[in-house]
């Protein structure tokens, strides 16, 4: 009989006990002193732990899962290792990478983030049609409802007004062939501001048509929002940083806390920044597009941009507005257009236009 | 951060136990003392942990839980107790999938409350404020759920000897407890913390078995620490309260806008200011957690056994703040480390006194939880 070369334990009681352990050519045999402890089928023996520098092994074996045989002599380790292949292999695993491992790993690193950014990057255009309608007409009714009095100011309904700007939506949804309605508020905050908000409602502030320097301008304006519209940016970029959300759990596995939830929010805030530049130049393009097809004077937009950047620089206040958007200075000349085309209203119009808030006069 | 997640133990937090203010047996007998090892190499641990790092950004981060159990069974099996090494039978699908089902359970019912939230017509911040109040307190609720059920999983994929762990009782039993006890806080002004978090401990403990030998916590009295606690709670809200004033207000406000523009003030400014009341804090209330845990340990006994817990102020100042640092500043890749240090703090400071008796410890009979540490993942319950 053999010295005792290893540790056996039953699964059922923490005693150890000493044994010999034989190689046979579909088993392997565990033996103590006077009695066989169990016979392992060597295709169901795994590995419990990873080995140590002195390449001590712990074994389990499938059908036993709560059963352990611990080995420490070399010799023996070495010889298990042969004879359960699927066991060696798994030993070498654990034992450090070599280079060309490493190499291959980072290469799939790089490939992996690339392949998360370029999915984050494209697939919210391609998700944002898969959106029912009715969804995002809800949340745009709630956003509507919700809006602040104290930062849109109230509701302007000068009916002359009303119909004439209603008029060119018409105009702009047929001309854009957008085949959903478009709701146009006004109201009467001072600031020279205008968004599109999810469900085909666009709001005007009664500042940007205040101190337009023609029709055109704001023609342009409403264009551009309808051009936000008609391309869904608000469901893309909802999707967009809910997807950037997604990720970053799945990288840091669910870890949430304080800061890394900041982290999430400031890591969201920098993408639907950048992003949001590259949707304002899309809605330029069709807002300008919209213009020429309905047969408008489509040189408003930069006229916008040269005011507000005449905003900016007399230190009127930074609005969100401004800040998301392209500088102006690259938007004037990018959407500079020949003064060709209809007014878009009557004289008559456009003064009423100006009234829809009231008939007090219009400030600087 | 969790009370016990910076002790890296094979038993989750459970071991660290009592050091007996008098002697178990006769004074003539000696008690015989068995320490726990950890043999960890650092290298060994950074191999895994680089390798790992490059699987989860090769994967898009599904390999996060696989790596999370290579990590854990080479941390698990480098402790050893009586010359028998731990061993963490985990697997990366059940991780995942528990962490599927929290996610997608984080989902359904955002879009249900969403649902609710735009059909009612009534005032929508109103609603919305309502949804919102739901939601935390659910979630306040579900973490404590997720520290009971972590702490079973742990228990039950850990092994020694081929006999693994366990825990009896209802996780959502103890979540309503805690939730009730935690009423007691604002009620107290928080003078109640040591008695609460005793409390808490103590309907763990109790319910934890290892084999079939389940661990006892006789009566811990909370009054021999409330001096201590209120103490450094005073010197705590002093210190973070002068340091935040000067440092945050003064400095930080001041060049945050500079550095990083209007993000400045909206994200850098709060996560600056939380991070420097945290750290302040942490450093202060280390005095706490030592003695709490020097003062459990004398009340925790495991059949005929009993331990001996000699962590110091220094070790959790290097828990909860030292490390914190290094993990900020190395951006994750101090981990390694981090664990490392912790688990030699750890194997250096817990002594089992007394009979162990392995050779009478019988497998335990008690389930194991089947959804993983899913929910901790998801929550990362931490009231500090």
């Amino acid at each position: 009989m053999p010295q005792p070369s290893a540790l056996f334990f039953d699964g059922k009681i923490g005693q150890r006990h000493h044994v010999h352990v034989a190689v046979g050519a579909r088993d392997l045999v565990i033996m103590g002193a006077s009695t066989v402890h169990a016979s392992w089928p060597l295709a169901d023996i795994y590995m419990a732990a990873p080995p140590d520098a002195q390449a001590e092994l712990i074994l389990a074996n499938r059908r036993q899962p709560n059963a352990r045989l611990r080995l420490a002599d070399p010799e023996q380790v070495r010889q298990i290792e042969l004879a359960v292949p699927a066991l060696g292999k798994v030993v070498r695993r654990y034992r450090p990478w070599r280079a060309a491992n490493w190499l291959t790993g980072l290469v799939a690193a790089v490939c992996g983030v690339v392949g998360i950014g370029l999915a984050l990057d494209g697939a919210p255009a391609v998700l944002a049609p898969l959106v029912p309608y009715q969804l995002e007409t809800a949340l745009g009714d709630r956003v509507m409802r919700a809006a602040p009095a104290h930062l849109f100011g109230h509701d302007c309904s000068n009916p002359a007004g009303r119909e004439a700007l209603d008029a060119l939506v018409i105009r702009l949804t047929e001309a854009a062939g957008h085949k959903r309605p478009i709701i146009l508020h006004v109201t009467s905050s001072r600031i020279p501001n205008a968004f599109a908000i999810p469900g085909g409602h666009v709001v005007l502030f009664q500042g940007a048509i205040d101190g337009a320097s023609g029709p055109e301008e704001v023609a342009a304006v409403v264009a551009h929002e309808i051009g936000h519209v008609v391309a869904r940016h608000s469901v893309r970029s909802l999707i967009r940083e809910l997807g950037f959300k997604t990720a970053l759990t799945l990288l840091t596995g669910g870890a949430s806390g304080d800061i890394g939830g900041s982290m999430a929010d400031y890591g969201s805030k920098l993408v639907s920044l950048s992003y949001s530049r590259g949707a304002e130049e899309e809605a330029d393009r069709l807002g300008i597009a919209m213009l020429k097809k309905a047969g408008l004077r489509a040189d408003g937009l930069s006229k916008f941009f040269e005011r507000a950047e005449k905003f900016d620089r007399s230190g009127g206040s930074a609005t969100s507005w401004l800040s998301t958007h392209p500088a102006n200075e690259q938007r004037i000349a990018a959407n500079r257009q020949s003064p060709d085309g209809e007014p878009p209203f009557t004289a008559a119009q456009w003064k009423a236009v100006k009234e829809i808030c009231g008939l007090q006069s219009p400030r600087k | 951060m969790n009370d016990n997640s910076a002790i890296v133990s094979p038993w989750g937090n459970t071991v660290p136990g009592p050091r007996p203010t008098a002697p178990i047996d006769s004074p003539i007998q000696a008690v015989p003392e068995y320490p726990l090892v950890y043999d960890g190499k650092l290298g060994e641990l950074y191999a895994i942990f680089l390798r790992n790092l490059l699987l989860i950004l090769a994967t898009g981060g599904v390999y996060y839980f696989w790596g999370k159990v290579r990590l854990r069974q080479y941390l698990w099996s480098r402790f050893s107790f009586l010359d028998d090494r731990f061993e963490f039978s985990g697997r990366g699908l059940e991780m995942f999938l528990g962490f599927l089902m929290v996610i997608g359970g984080l989902f359904i019912w955002g879009v249900a409350t969403t649902a609710v939230e735009l059909s009612l017509e009534s005032d929508p911040v109103l609603n919305h404020g309502g949804i919102a109040t739901i939601t935390f307190i659910i979630i306040f609720y579900l973490a404590f759920v997720a520290q009971f059920s972590a702490q079973r999983y742990r228990l039950t994929r850990t092994r020694w000897r081929g006999i693994g762990g366990g825990m009896r009782g209802s996780s959502l039993v103890y979540a309503l407890k805690a939730c009730l006890l935690m009423l007691l806080l604002p009620i107290s002004l928080f003078l109640a913390r040591p008695y609460v978090a005793l409390k808490l401990l103590r309907h763990r403990i109790e319910r934890t078995s290892i084999g079939d030998r389940p661990l006892r916590m006789d009566y811990t009295p909370a009054a021999p620490l409330l001096g201590r606690y209120v103490l450094c709670g005073i010197l705590a809200i002093i210190l973070a309260g002068v340091i935040g004033f000067f440092l945050v207000q003064g400095i930080i406000a001041r060049y945050a806008p500079m550095l990083f523009g209007a993000l400045g003030f909206d994200l850098v400014l709060p996560i600056v200011t939380y991070g420097v009341f945290y750290l302040v804090s942490a450093w202060v209330m280390a005095s706490f957690w030592a003695l709490y845990w020097r003062h459990v340990a004398e009340h925790i006994r495991w059949g005929d056994a009993r331990f001996r817990v000699s962590l110091q102020r220094k070790h959790f100042a290097r828990f909860r703040v030292w490390h914190m640092l290094a993990l900020i500043f190395s951006f994750g890749l101090a981990y390694p480390w981090v664990v490392h240090h912790s688990a030699r703090i750890l194997a250096a400071n817990v002594v089992v006194l007394g009979q162990v008796d392995p050779e009478t410890l019988r497998q335990t009979d008690l389930s194991g939880a089947a959804i993983g540490e899913g929910l901790v993942n998801a929550f990362d319950p931490g009231f500090i």
